[in-house]
């Protein structure tokens, strides 16, 4: 009884193990993942920092982009790379396949989580590169550090947010929902332009997106914010609680009869 | 292996399983049981249930009512999952994986699984573990699947339509290795609509339709169910000719040979020799499992719509 619990034991961490180590070698493989991933923060770094000196004399925009840019580094793998991830391994059935196979439960998610967060690593790297030797910023190991953990730390609720996107639809249906709540949600939460640019109305707007939090969280690393950073991490907390309710919803919804989850649930050949 | 030599212990057991999907009851009232050292086939149409037995098996889904065992656990268990092994229809893999990290991921989970180098031999994968499962043919993703299905050297295979799509050699070599599985005592679950598949290699036969049991035999106990015998020759009379004779049932012309299905083929080919002094190249054959399956289903089918 012993000797088989601890075989158990042994065979679902190396389950844990060889699942996060397969996902993230497979990460590492795809061109398209890569360079989209790498290239995305990174070029418009060099285009706003560098070349046309954003923030001029007025504020220190080299570290301000630093921050907001880096937030969409991670924001871009976590959301749409686990949303078309899902939705592709959901339709072709790879899920059910391994749901047959005595792989640990939370394998699947730990190997995404690990995956993402590698690839949200790696677009940190040239955009840090760029920060430090061509746009000059020095800061202390700490706060680079902190700045980085920060970051990796914000993007879960990004990841479920893209998690319950690919709930739904096809793997391309999934990526274009999730860009298109992408690309908006980075603008508008100001991770490109400040907000204070923008007319007051759609100021207004910023503070109900994720990604203005992780922006402010990043920011607040940077010392270009000041107070409490509670209110930013309860925001990042209630979206990640919102995409868990929208993942499980399907599961959760009275006899099965979600409307989205049964046109797009994965379709079995023969009953 | 037959009905008479069945080992005692089922290894999977269905009693009175009942699925409802999408507001439609897909099985009613199901009973099987699977034991060691045979495989049993699930055959019907599309849409009789099969693939709805496998997944019930395998915990995928759940059954509206009724019980469902596998080696004593419940479906879907760590200790069944870790017992069984299972090869499904709709099985694909995420883009982007090589087939040793395939074959990695699906021992990964077992406790004992069985050597790479071994399973790689047992499956057919030489040459394949370092290739792209994108690049792979049809016949080697099947291949690649039966290695993940038998990683954990399983007690219970679930094979869902293990050869659709395969070309003749790549099916004969899967029947091979699933013939061996069945020699080294294991139970093999087979869900097929491929006639010949089920006639090759199984056992047991368990007839489904509208998800319900419309028979449960041998092949040869399904075959012998039907009256019907096929007579085939090389004849100058016409099908229409003969098929007004009252000892003939179906009549066709086939390779221009003249088909005959009847219950009374003896006296059939009596009076066909009488009438055809010339006739040549005669076979008298007991109906095909295909022949009994359509019999069976239209029977039923014509028991249900009396009812």
């Amino acid at each position: 009884m012993m000797f088989s619990a601890m075989f158990n034991d042994l065979s679902r961490w190396r389950g844990l193990y060889t699942e996060a180590r397969v996902e993230c070698r497979r990460d590492l493989r795809m061109p398209d993942t890569l360079i989209a991933t790498l290239s995305f923060p990174a070029f418009f770094y060099a285009v706003f920092a560098l070349m046309f000196d954003f923030g001029g004399d007025e504020f220190d925009g080299a570290t301000y982009l630093l921050a907001t840019l880096g937030a969409v580094g991670v924001i871009a793998p976590a959301m749409l790379g686990c949303a078309t991830v899902l939705a592709n391994e959901r339709r072709s059935g790879w899920l059910e396949l391994r749901q047959a196979l005595p792989l640990p439960a939370g394998g699947w998610l730990l190997a995404k989580l690990t995956s993402t967060l590698m690839l949200a690593l790696l677009a940190l790297v040239p955009l840090i590169l760029l920060a430090t030797v061509f746009a000059g910023v020095r800061l202390p190991l700490t706060d680079w550090f902190g700045l980085v953990s920060t970051l990796l730390a914000g993007l879960v609720p990004f990841a479920i947010l893209g998690l319950a996107i690919g709930r739904y639809g096809t793997e391309r249906g999934a990526g274009a929902l999730a860009n298109l709540i992408f690309l908006p949600m980075i603008f508008f939460s100001g991770l490109m332009i400040p907000v204070a640019m923008f007319p007051e109305p759609v100021k207004q707007l910023a503070i109900w997106l994720p990604a203005f939090h992780l922006g402010e969280l990043a920011l607040h690393q940077m010392g270009m914010r000041e107070g409490s950073t509670a209110g930013h991490w309860l925001a990042l907390a209630t979206w990640s609680g919102i995409g868990v309710a929208v993942a499980l919803a399907p599961v959760w919804w009275p006899r099965g009869g979600f409307p989205l989850q049964r046109s797009t649930r994965t379709v079995v050949k023969d009953q | 292996m037959t009905g008479d030599t069945l080992s005692e212990k089922p290894l999977v057991r269905l009693e009175q399983v009942d699925c409802r999907r999408g507001g439609r009851e897909v099985l009613k009232g199901l009973d099987l049981e699977v034991h060691a050292g045979e495989v049993f086939t699930l055959l019907g149409p599309n849409g009789a249930g099969k693939s709805t037995t496998v997944s019930l098996i395998l915990g995928l889904l759940r059954p509206a009512r009724g019980r469902i065992s596998v080696l004593g656990h419940a479906p879907g268990s760590l200790a069944a999952r870790q017992a069984t092994g299972a090869m499904l229809q709709a099985g694909s893999v995420p883009v982007g994986l090589r087939v040793r990290e395939l074959v990695e991921l699906a021992r990964a989970g077992y406790p004992d699984p069985v050597p790479e180098r071994e399973l790689a031999d047992l499956a057919g994968l030489d040459g394949l573990l370092g290739r792209d499962w994108d690049r792979l043919s049809g016949g080697q993703k099947r291949r690649v699947l039966l290695a993940m299905a038998l990683a954990g050297n399983p007690r219970v295979l679930f094979l869902d339509e293990p050869t659709a799509g395969l070309d003749v050699p790549a099916k004969r070599e899967l029947w091979n290795t699933i013939d061996a599985l069945r020699e080294a005592g294991r139970a093999v679950l087979l869900a097929t609509h491929d006639m010949t598949e089920a006639d090759a290699l199984t056992d047991r036969v368990l007839l489904l339709q509208h998800g319900q049991a419309v028979a449960l035999d041998s092949a040869d106990g399904l075959r012998e169910r039907i009256p019907d015998r096929r007579v085939r020759c090389r004849t100058a009379l016409s099908p229409t000719e003969v098929a007004d004779w009252p000892e003939a049932g179906h009549v066709r012309r086939h390779e221009k040979r003249l088909e005959i299905l009847t219950p009374q083929a003896e006296r059939l080919v009596a009076r066909m020799l009488r009438t055809d002094p010339e006739l040549s190249e005669l076979e008298v054959r007991a109906a095909s499992l295909e022949e009994a399956f359509m019999h069976l289903t239209d029977h039923e089918q014509n028991t249900r719509e009396a009812a």
